[in-house]
């Protein structure tokens, strides 16, 4: 199958890596350009105002998310998996 | 109000009932009849009020039709129909049955115009979801459906507390908007009720306990009924309540946070209800024209990419037996269609453009932020990227790709292929002609998803996402745990009951009470019984047999006098006159 044959190939996935970074730089420059151009005049919140805003939101929530929830997981929410039997 | 009006409920009451009769090659035939035939009948319904029936001196109506019911209809006959196309393979009637009764309830609630008819078919989804539970047939699911009963259970009494002390506050029985101002007990316990099902944090523990367990099948139906029957009355009956907002975008994280830690899919499936649900209880509680659109519209949208999403990795449990993350990975050769058909889900919950999600959620997020509730638009925003996080990328990543399981399943069946691709292309379709979904919301949609701002909000913040995801991919690999939940309480509790029943009560119970029990009541009884045993026989038998000697006495005696001799009875009425006639000379 041709699908397999490009999801193990190491080549293919260093360009799709190189390919995924210049997705987020080009969308980046896409919030710029929609500040520059459309401009935020609604106002109701300050990310509003900041370039790239939810870049740096998604970011930070999702390494903090993931860091978190396991973190205190692993403190006293995660039994065994015969914990109630 | 004279034109014939048929409940849908009605079809799926008939069909239930007549599923076991019917045999061989026109089976799936008929069970998918009865899904389109409510589906078309709840696609031609005309706005009012219908089936107002007199009972017991009370006002039931049956039949309360307006925008807001026809749309969670639309969407419960529509999502019951594909189901049904993926169940077409079951044997099990019982499974058919109880999907039809479950489906069934849930639009007798969504026409219900009064709280008693509310009542009667919230109990009856409650009893007739619990066996898509059962009929899974194994020890766990035994074991998850007895705790959704008892949980469900609860949460009716509750509901109809609620339910009858308004009406000794209001005399009637009439469902409807409740002011936020001044809301009663009442009002609150009936909000507790409807929350229950709603899966609000705390008490949303049975939903990720009971769905996992269910069958294949039967947790697509469940996915998207029990909750979404919950948010209709919510939006009908406690829009504006400032305090639902709140829970709601709680929920929201609480739900996500719990998918990023769990291992098997479907609890991790589960567990992104409440956070979704959570979305459409927010937009309830800020209750706002827009705010409501985008929960209606949200639960519309959601039911379809959760249906799908409990489909794609039931397709991989059907094929393989397993559904945690950590015993599976590599299947992207085997299962492509059910690959695609999961992420296609799992890019609409998170709201990609072109999808479903993409119109609906933002809607609820954008009315947070135009009512100025800042702080709840972050905390939707949150849940958001932990929504894509866990449904959009880990649980993909780890059925179909990650380590090789050494596991070679065929793809899922025909009909289950059809099944998802049906609600497949309802996501796009959604997505791609958001005016479908928007004429049929209560109130006018003037917002325009596709601008240039919002596609680069969302579009930041799915990919930042990703890249958060690969950068800690080792961090998230899945790991086999069982994680505490709200339910410990009744879990643990009713074990620590029970060891309070059986080892100090009980003693207590043989040691002192069963000694008291024999000083203070056992013995005093056998005495007071001895006294009446003497009593009975000396003084009653005494006197009935008494009563019965002395009969008998006078019975001799009369018979000496009444002998039949006629002329001894003349010769007695003769001297007798005579006695009389000198008495009277004499005096």
């Amino acid at each position: 199958m041709k699908l397999e044959k490009y999801l193990e190939d190491p080549e293919f996935i260093k360009k799709l890596k190189k390919l995924s970074y210049a997705i987020l730089c080009l969308i980046i420059l896409f919030d710029i350009g929609v500040h520059l151009l459309a401009g935020h005049t609604a106002g109701h919140f300050f990310g509003d105002s900041i370039w790239g805003f939810w870049s740096i939101f998604g970011f930070i929530v999702c390494i903090l998310l993931i860091k978190g929830c396991k973190g205190i997981g692993h403190i006293f929410l995660m039994k065994k998996e015969d914990y109630y039997d | 109000m004279t034109d014939l009006w048929l409940h849908p409920a009605a079809f799926f009451f008939l069909g239930a009932l007549l599923v076991p009769f019917i045999k061989g090659k026109g089976k799936q035939i008929f069970l998918l009849l009865i899904p389109a035939a409510a589906f078309l009948d709840v696609s031609n319904m005309a706005q009012g009020t219908y089936g107002a029936v007199q009972f017991a001196g009370l006002h039931l109506v049956f039949g309360k039709v307006d925008k807001l019911s026809l749309v969670f209809a639309h969407v419960f006959t529509l999502i019951t129909f594909i189901g049904v196309i993926y169940a077409l393979h079951v044997k099990d009637n019982g499974q058919h049955v109880a999907a039809f009764l479950y489906a069934g309830s849930s639009l007798g609630i969504t026409f219900a115009g009064d709280y008693l008819t509310i009542f009667i078919f919230w109990e009856i989804m409650a009893f007739s979801s619990v066996f898509l539970v059962w009929f899974r047939r194994t020890r766990q699911s035994l074991n998850a459906g007895f705790r959704y009963l008892l949980v469900h259970v609860a949460g009716g009494l509750i509901l109809l507390a609620g339910i009858v002390l308004r009406y000794g506050d209001t005399g009637n029985f009439v469902f409807g908007p409740i002011s936020p101002e001044g809301a009663s007990f009442a009002a609150y316990l009936i909000m507790i009720g409807f929350c229950l099902n709603a899966a609000v944090p705390p008490i949303h523990a049975w939903l990720p306990d009971a769905y996992p367990q269910a069958t294949v099948t039967g947790a697509v139906f469940m996915s998207a009924l029990t909750t979404k029957t919950a948010v209709y009355v919510l939006a009908r009956a406690f829009a504006g309540f400032e305090v639902l907002a709140v829970m709601g975008a709680v929920m929201a994280i609480y739900g996500v946070c719990y998918a990023v830690i769990e291992n098997d899919a479907r609890k991790i499936l589960a567990y992104h209800i409440v956070s979704q649900v959570g979305f459409m209880v927010c937009g309830i509680g800020i209750g706002t024209a827009m705010a409501i659109n985008g929960a209606v519209a949200h639960a519309y949208a959601h039911i379809i990419y959760k249906g799908l999403l409990f489909m794609g990795t039931g397709a991989v449990l059907e094929m393989t037996g397993r559904s945690k993350l950590s015993e599976l990975g590599g299947l992207y050769k085997f299962m492509p269609f059910a690959l695609f058909f999961t992420v296609t889900g799992g890019i609409s919950i998170s709201g990609f453009p072109l999808t479903s999600g993409f119109v609906s959620k933002s809607m609820t997020v954008a009315a947070a932020g135009e009512s100025h509730h800042v702080f709840l638009m972050l905390m939707l925003m949150l849940a958001s990227v932990g929504t894509f996080l866990s449904v959009g990328l880990k649980l993909p990543y780890f059925v179909w790709f990650g380590r090789d399981s050494g596991l070679r399943p065929k793809d899922a069946p025909l009909n289950m292929r059809v099944a998802m691709g049906i609600a497949a292309a309802m996501c796009y379709f959604l997505g791609v002609y958001p005016k479908f979904l928007f004429d049929m919301l209560p109130y006018p949609v003037q917002w325009e998803p596709y601008t240039a701002s919002h596609l680069s909000e969302i579009l930041q913040l799915l990919l930042f996402t990703g890249l958060g995801f690969f950068i800690l991919l080792k961090k998230l690999s899945p790991e086999p745990s069982l994680n505490l939940d709200t339910d410990w309480f009744y879990r643990k509790g009713a074990k620590a009951f029970m060891w309070l029943v059986n080892k100090p009560i009980a003693r207590f119970e043989y040691n002192v009470v069963g000694e008291a029990y024999e000083f203070i009541i056992q013995k005093p009884i056998l005495k007071v019984a001895h006294y009446l045993r003497v009593f009975d026989t000396e003084a009653v038998d005494g006197t009935v047999n008494g009563v019965g000697r002395a009969t008998l006495l006078w019975s001799n005696l009369m018979r000496l006098i009444q002998n039949g001799k006629v002329q001894r009875y003349a010769m007695l009425m003769a001297s007798g006159i005579f006695v009389i006639a000198v008495f009277i000379l004499l005096w």
